[in-house]
């Protein structure tokens, strides 16, 4: 359950996934204490494209009037410029339906200040990169377990699910990759959602990793 | 009309709606109780307000309870509902003027307070209440033990102007009966419904009108009651209802939960176009009647022409109403309290907004 808001900051994150992974940094202290909700209420549109209904329900949470800066955290999937706009357009058809005082983020990994507020958007896997967050969890794993990830390498060759109709979009191969790499890496439970494995084995893949260093430096300066 | 569970025909509400008064939709406050200064807008059919303890929930109720009355009495029954004790007064004339101030006044040295509401037509029905010099009055027995309250009440609207000007003495205060004012019921949090009031409520409405709507949507919510009718049999008329096992008892030694709703139906049942104010609107209800006791409230409403406002601490509650009434959201408004630098603040949320909120998470 989302609220009620005590803190300054918020963080919005596209999914689960996001908001696993961000909590364990503010577990670990690697990032100051922040609010932290993600996208995607029951009945709502998947990810990102629920954005606007979302800040509109935010609108109404206790304690919302307490946050002075937020933050979103998204994916880049195939086109940086078209998720970004996406964010944007979120942000307009909000400030029409309720007056949260926000205002509408000009580019990624700039703030935007009005009316005391601060917006900050952060696209994965990084400025100016194409994927999602598991474009990022890949890296960490690959440094961390070369042998076990040549396998998924291997097992997605093999199927030919890069190649094969239907062909995989690009940031839906890295969930694959990440899928497969969760069930041999994992042995206790091969089914954990990625979005639990922090609270589950916060070790697997280490949020403090030089790979999501990107991440921790945008939420330390929202 | 339409409505969820059949209970009313479009004749019915047509002649409740030619009668009463309209529909508040702006509520205004200034210097009372513990409100400095507040406007409500946009009030709908439906109207929730949440916040935590002390941040000027029921004060807004006994705003709109006092406006929408015509007599000081509904300033004392509010503060004896509270849990003051309204018996004897006692003390020099400065102390009790001084303690009434302090309870009515946010501010006392401003010396008024005021509300106001403004109907769906335009009219606004106001109450100011004014600090007055106390002074020592005789009565034409020559007791003077009697005293001005050091308060004057004038309530303007479009039906006129009434000043009342109470008075002090050692049995409590006293006031000339004054007319009676719109339609304006409320249900304290702290004490149980009347039994007395509601028995009225529902004999007005078995005179008047069709006791038939209040008894079917009281049945849709308690079918394991019936022959709902008003008895005496050992004391003051009150309702009663025969149970399941044929025992036929007063609603109140039934259940609480099943006088407290008891009484906001027939009081909306029986008094088209008046509003009723309930102080956490929750109290004694079981959580799985939630839903359906909202729909039935809403469905009298509508019938009657009426506007429920009502204070909550329950999330289950609110959950609750927009389950119940899932294409209503525009005939819902939402409200929350809370103190901001030590004085009252209302946050105000369209029906929509706040659908979308509860959704989501914590609203109270």
């Amino acid at each position: 359950m989302i609220g009620p808001f005590n803190l300054g900051t918020l963080l919005i994150c596209e999914g689960k996934e996001e908001m696993g992974l961000v909590r364990q940094m503010k577990i670990e202290g690697i990032i100051p204490p922040i609010e932290i909700t993600c996208v995607g209420a029951p009945g709502n549109a998947p990810g990102i494209d629920a954005l606007a209904d979302h800040l509109v329900g935010l609108s109404g949470i206790t304690g919302f009037p307490n946050i002075q800066k937020l933050g979103v955290f998204a994916d880049n999937d195939l086109s940086s410029p078209d998720a970004f706009t996406r964010i944007q357009a979120a942000f307009v058809r909000a400030n029409t339906q309720v007056s949260t005082d926000f205002p509408v983020p000009t580019a990624a990994y700039s703030p935007v200040s009005a009316n005391g507020r601060t917006v900050s958007v952060a696209l994965s896997p990084g400025p100016g990169l194409l994927g999602c967050l598991e474009t990022n969890l890949l890296d960490v794993l690959a440094a961390l377990h070369p042998d076990e990830m040549a396998c998924v390498s291997g097992m997605i060759s093999c199927a030919k699910a890069t190649t094969n109709p239907p062909t995989w979009p690009g940031s839906k191969e890295s969930k694959a990759r990440i899928r497969a790499a969760l069930t041999i890496l994992h042995p206790r439970n091969p089914n954990v959602p990625l979005s639990a494995l922090w609270a589950d084995t916060p070790t697997l893949i280490p949020v403090s990793h030089p790979q999501l260093q990107y991440l921790s430096d945008f939420l330390n300066n929202l | 009309m339409t409505n969820q569970n059949g209970i009313f025909d479009s004749r019915e509400t047509a002649r409740l709606k030619s009668t009463g008064y309209q529909m508040i939709r702006t509520l205004s406050i200034e210097n009372f109780r513990g409100i400095e200064r507040a406007t409500i807008d946009n009030l709908k059919r439906i109207n929730v307000v949440v916040g935590p303890n002390g941040t000027g929930k029921t004060a807004l109720l006994e705003a709109v309870y006092l406006a929408g009355g015509n007599s000081p009495e509904n300033l004392l029954k509010s503060k004896q509902w509270r849990g003051r004790e309204l018996g004897e007064i006692q003390g020099d004339l400065d102390t009790i003027q001084a303690a009434l101030w302090s309870d009515t006044f946010r501010d006392p040295s401003l010396g008024e307070a005021r509300v106001a509401i403004t109907d769906t037509s335009g009219d606004v029905r106001s109450v100011e209440i004014r600090k007055t010099r106390s002074a020592q009055i005789f009565s034409p027995d020559g007791d003077s033990r009697l005293a001005h309250m050091g308060m004057t009440f004038v309530w303007e609207g479009p039906h006129g102007r009434n000043e009342v000007v109470p008075q002090i003495s050692p049995q409590g205060l006293k006031f000339e009966p004054v007319p009676a004012g719109p339609g304006v019921h409320f249900l304290p949090a702290r004490m149980n419904v009347s039994e007395a009031e509601t028995a009225r409520a529902y004999s007005r409405l078995s005179v008047d009108g069709d006791p038939k709507l209040f008894v079917d949507a009281f049945r849709n919510e308690f079918e394991f009651l019936h022959d709902i009718a008003i008895e005496a049999p050992i004391g003051p008329p009150a309702l009663y209802a025969r149970m399941a096992n044929g025992r036929k008892l007063p609603l109140t030694m039934i259940s609480g939960g099943v006088a407290h709703l008891a009484g906001m139906m027939v009081r909306m049942a029986a008094n088209p176009r008046s509003v009723l104010l309930v102080d956490e609107i929750e109290n004694g209800l079981y959580h799985d009647r939630y839903e359906s006791i909202w729909r039935s409230l809403f469905e009298l409403a509508e019938h009657s022409d009426s506007q429920v406002i009502a204070t909550s601490h329950s999330l289950e509650c609110l959950r609750a109403l927009t389950r119940a009434l899932p294409d209503k959201a525009d005939q819902v408004s939402f409200a929350r309290s809370r103190l901001e630098n030590n004085e009252v603040q209302f946050e105000q949320f369209s029906g929509p907004v706040f659908y979308r909120a509860v959704e989501l998470g914590e609203v109270r």
